[in-house]
Order: structure tokens, then C-alpha cells, then sequence
């Protein structure tokens, strides 16, 4: 085994310590709470989606004939198959929930101030490539809900002012969803949003390693504790948590297929997924030019928001006008969420 | 929380990932059982679904019996003892690279009278094709030669 060592060290020419050191990077204490593993948790639901999804993919057809079909195959005569497509599900669905008390973690901590604004955004467009994942991953089923789905959240696309147009053209492969929107989903699902996921993520880590993770406003404390093991373990019994909860949860609840898409028969109701119900109500109450502009400025703002705060934080220093901003989008988000879950 | 308890924690739960992971396997396996999923059926989706023209052609040649010689999906393979095409009745999953649509007709209605035999001094080829110039309407004959074309393996179509 030491000979082993050895002969990876003399090929492998870097200084140990300095890897020893990396990995024993010192963190606030307050990082000792479990919240403070959830920016860990995305990082490893993507993992575990990597890993399902592959499999998926060795029975997974991408063309409109056999999509459904496929899919059916894998629910129920693929050995295993029900379990992993429930894990691929069920994992998909919690990295939302963890990515979005993650930034709401940083959002009320204020982690993302100075120097820290551009990870901030990173942050940002990961969350918006976890929400494009699950979108095109959701088409793909291609059953009458995830046609229709499809069909109406590629509509929207096209309100949207300049780029609307040949946006939705570039999605679809045509003016309409055809046999091209199917394999370009795929082609997004599986090839582009992984690839800029995979390189975002290393970007957000590597700035949180470079600036040290941002000590909690008005916290005295500075004592610190290792990454290794400490932290490493935590992260650990989380994953492993999230991976027998998601397991347990399958057992007892496998994933289904609904009746397969009709493009010519549109349902009577037809919802997205729990995800994009507060964007749904918004998109309802207001008119589709309206509720376009809302949904760029809330992204654009969202982008920008170490740069607001610190411009209403020189307006009115002592009023914590950031507390009541993100209180109002938070409970404003948890509204619209609940009145269409509860309305529809 | 120590580290020794933490390790301890993740001993246990990898313990518990195990359980589920053998409980979820066997779920699966008594779920095969129960519905009869026979062995190997994942192996591939259900084969495409035939537009109506396709269907029909399939269905023709099934009930004419094209089925019985050339074999399921034009596959050939049935043995015909001394015939020039290799003592095999040919396949027809390539008809469309060696026929056009009027010589596939021509074919269809006149059969093969007499079978060439390999050995000009052996005995009779046992098989031969019949002609099925009344028994078929042009709209059977152009279904079943739809169905004929189609039989190309995928994947061997020309071009990008």
C-alpha cells in the first residue's frame, strides 16, 4: 500500500501539505448549525441526478413515437427502473426546495455583500439552470400534461420583448412543438444545462474557498473548526439522509405515467408543476405583457441585489430596508404558491 | 455533535441506505413476479406503433401468408432445398434498395412461376412464389408494399 503511495506521489507532483492544508480549511462556528449544510445539498442532489439520470438514459427514446412509451418501459418492466426514475423525480424536486432556502439562508444572512456580490449571482443562475432542468426534464415524460406544459411554457417564451421570437424557435425547432422540440429538450436536459451546471458549481465553490465562507452579521464568535472531517461528515450524514428518505419515499409511493400526449386534444386542466405555481398566479393576475416585464425585473433585481442593498442601505442606513424587501418577495412568493395550489 | 458520533452516524446510515437499497430490490423482484413481466422484456421500448397504412400492410401480409415464408418482419430464414437464393427464400426487409414500386407490383401479382434451382440437375425447389394478381386490390397492393419498404432496418437509411 505504501509502495502504492508512493508511485502516485512521484507521478502526481504536488505539495501534500498544501492539499491537507485545503481540506482542513477553517469554517465560522456558526457553519456548525445543519442549515448551513444546505449549500452543500444542492451539490449532492446533483450528483445523485447525475448518476439516475444516466441510468434513465439507457432506456429513455427521445423521439415523440417512442418517448411515452419508453418511459412507460422504464416505470414498469425495467428492473429497477420505477425505483430510479423515483429517485430522479424525487431528487429534482428537492434540489429546488434546498437551492431556495439556500439563498434564503444567504439572502438573510446578507452573505452576498461585498466582495461576495458576483458569487451571489452565480448563485442565482444555478438556481435559474435548476428550474430550466426541470422544466425540460418535465417535457420529456411526454404525456398529455408535460405536452401541454411544455406547449404553454414555450408560448410564454415568446412574449418575451426581442430574443421572445427566435428564442422560442431556437427551443422548439419550429414555430410549433414538432418532433424537433423533444430531441432539443433532451439535448438541453442531458447535455447543455449539465455541462453549464457542472461549471457553475465549481465557479460558486471556488469563490466560496477563495473569499472563506461569510461570517453571520453581529456574531462575536471567531472560533473556527475544520472542514475535514468536521463539516465533511455533516454534509455526509445529510446526503446520506436525503438518499434514504428519497429511497423510502419511492417504495411507498413509485412514480406513474399519465395517458399518453395527444397533441390535438388539449386537457381541461392543465398546471405546471408546484415549482412555477407562484409564476403561474402572477402570469393570471396580470396581463401576458405585464406579467413578462414582472417575471425580467424580478430576475434582473434578483441578479442585482447585493448592488440594491448596498444603494438602500446609503438611502436609509438604520432601516433595514433589505429585511423588508425579501420579507415581502418571500411572503408574496409563499402566497401566490399556496393560492394556486389551493385555487388552481 | 463529537466527530466519533458523527462517524458513528454515518456508519448507521449507510447500514440503513443498504436496508433499503436490498428492501427496494426485493420489492421489485416480488412485483415481477406477481404481474408476470417475463425475463429480458426490458431489453428494449415496445416496438414503434405502425401508422394505419403500415398496419394494413402488415396485416396483408400476414393473412396472405408472406408471413409463413419470408418470416416475422421479412427476416427470411425458411430453408427451400436447392433454389438459387442461397436454398433460403429471400428476405425482404431490403426490397426498397433492389426494386422500384411498379417491378415490387409486378412481382407481387405474378409470383415466381419456377423457382431456378441451384443444381440445374437436382430436384424441384419445394417453395415457390405464388401470383396474386386478382386476389389483391391496388389499395391492399400499395399498403403491403408501404409495409414492404418499411421494413429497412433503421439506422441504414442514406444520407445525414
Amino acid at each position: 500500500m505504501r509502495r502504492l503511495t508512493r508511485w502516485f506521489e512521484e507521478r502526481i507532483p504536488v505539495d501534500h501539505e498544501v492539499l491537507r492544508k485545503a481540506a482542513r480549511e477553517p469554517l465560522p462556528v456558526h457553519m456548525k448549525t445543519w442549515i448551513s449544510c444546505l449549500g452543500g445539498t444542492p451539490a449532492m442532489l446533483f450528483c445523485i441526478l447525475a448518476v439516475t439520470g444516466i441510468l434513465l438514459t439507457f432506456y429513455y427514446v427521445p423521439s415523440p413515437a417512442q418517448a411515452y412509451a419508453s418511459v412507460s418501459n422504464i416505470t414498469f418492466k425495467v428492473r429497477m427502473g420505477w425505483l430510479i426514475r423515483g429517485i430522479h423525480q424525487g431528487a429534482a424536486q428537492l434540489m429546488i426546495v434546498t437551492v431556495l432556502l439556500h439563498m434564503i439562508r444567504v439572502f438573510f444572512t446578507r452573505a452576498y455583500r461585498k466582495p461576495r456580490e458576483l458569487n451571489w449571482m452565480l448563485g442565482v443562475a444555478l438556481f435559474l439552470i435548476t428550474l430550466t432542468f426541470a422544466f425540460t426534464g418535465y417535457s420529456l415524460i411526454y404525456d398529455q400534461l408535460s405536452y401541454w406544459a411544455t406547449t404553454i411554457g414555450t408560448n410564454m417564451i415568446a412574449a418575451v420583448p426581442l430574443i421572445g421570437q427566435p428564442l422560442l424557435y431556437l427551443l422548439r425547432g419550429g414555430p410549433d412543438v414538432n418532433p424537433n422540440t423533444l430531441s432539443r429538450f433532451y439535448d438541453f436536459h442531458i447535455g447543455v444545462l449539465p455541462t453549464m451546471m457542472t461549471l457553475l458549481i465549481v465557479a460558486h465553490l471556488a469563490l466560496v474557498r477563495l473569499h472563506g465562507v461569510a461570517p453571520l452579521p453581529e456574531d462575536p464568535r471567531r472560533e473556527t473548526y475544520p472542514f475535514f472531517p468536521d463539516h465533511m461528515l455533516r454534509e455526509t450524514i445529510v446526503g446520506l439522509l436525503l438518499l434514504i428518505a428519497l429511497i423510502n419515499f419511492v417504495m411507498f409511493f413509485p412514480p406513474t405515467v399519465g395517458a399518453p400526449a395527444t397533441p390535438g386534444n388539449t386537457p381541461g386542466h392543465i398546471r405546471p408543476e408546484w415549482y412555477f405555481f407562484p409564476t403561474y398566479r402572477w402570469l393570471k393576475l396580470t396581463s401576458l405583457p405585464v406579467g413578462i416585464w414582472g417575471g425580467i425585473l424580478f430576475v434582473v433585481g434578483l441578479f442585482l441585489w447585493p448592488f440594491i442593498d448596498a444603494v438602500l442601505e446609503r438611502i436609509a442606513p438604520r432601516r433595514n430596508l433589505w429585511v423588508i424587501v425579501g420579507s415581502a418577495f418571500f411572503l408574496m412568493t409563499i402566497v401566490f404558491m399556496l393560492w394556486e395550489a389551493i385555487v388552481g | 455533535m463529537s466527530v466519533i458520533t458523527q462517524k458513528f452516524l454515518v456508519g448507521i446510515m449507510g447500514l440503513v441506505l443498504l436496508g433499503s437499497i436490498i428492501a427496494t430490490g426485493y420489492l421489485d423482484f416480488q412485483r415481477r413476479k406477481k404481474e408476470n413481466v417475463p425475463h429480458g422484456s426490458e431489453a428494449s421500448a415496445p416496438a414503434l406503433p405502425l401508422s394505419p397504412e403500415l398496419q394494413s400492410g402488415l396485416k396483408i401480409y400476414e393473412e396472405f401468408s408472406c408471413l409463413a415464408c419470408h418470416g416475422p418482419g421479412g427476416k427470411g430464414g425458411v430453408h427451400n432445398f436447392n433454389s438459387q437464393s442461397g436454398q433460403e427464400v429471400p428476405p425482404l426487409n431490403h426490397v426498397a434498395d433492389g426494386y422500384t414500386k411498379p417491378e415490387l407490383i409486378a412481382k407481387i401479382q405474378t409470383g415466381v412461376p419456377v423457382e431456378p434451382k441451384l443444381d440445374p440437375n437436382g430436384p424441384e425447389p419445394p417453395l415457390r412464389m405464388p401470383g396474386f394478381k386478382d386476389m389483391l386490390s391496388d389499395a391492399q397492393l400499395n399498403d403491403l408494399i408501404a409495409y414492404l419498404i418499411s421494413l429497412k432496418p433503421k439506422g441504414e437509411e442514406s444520407g445525414f
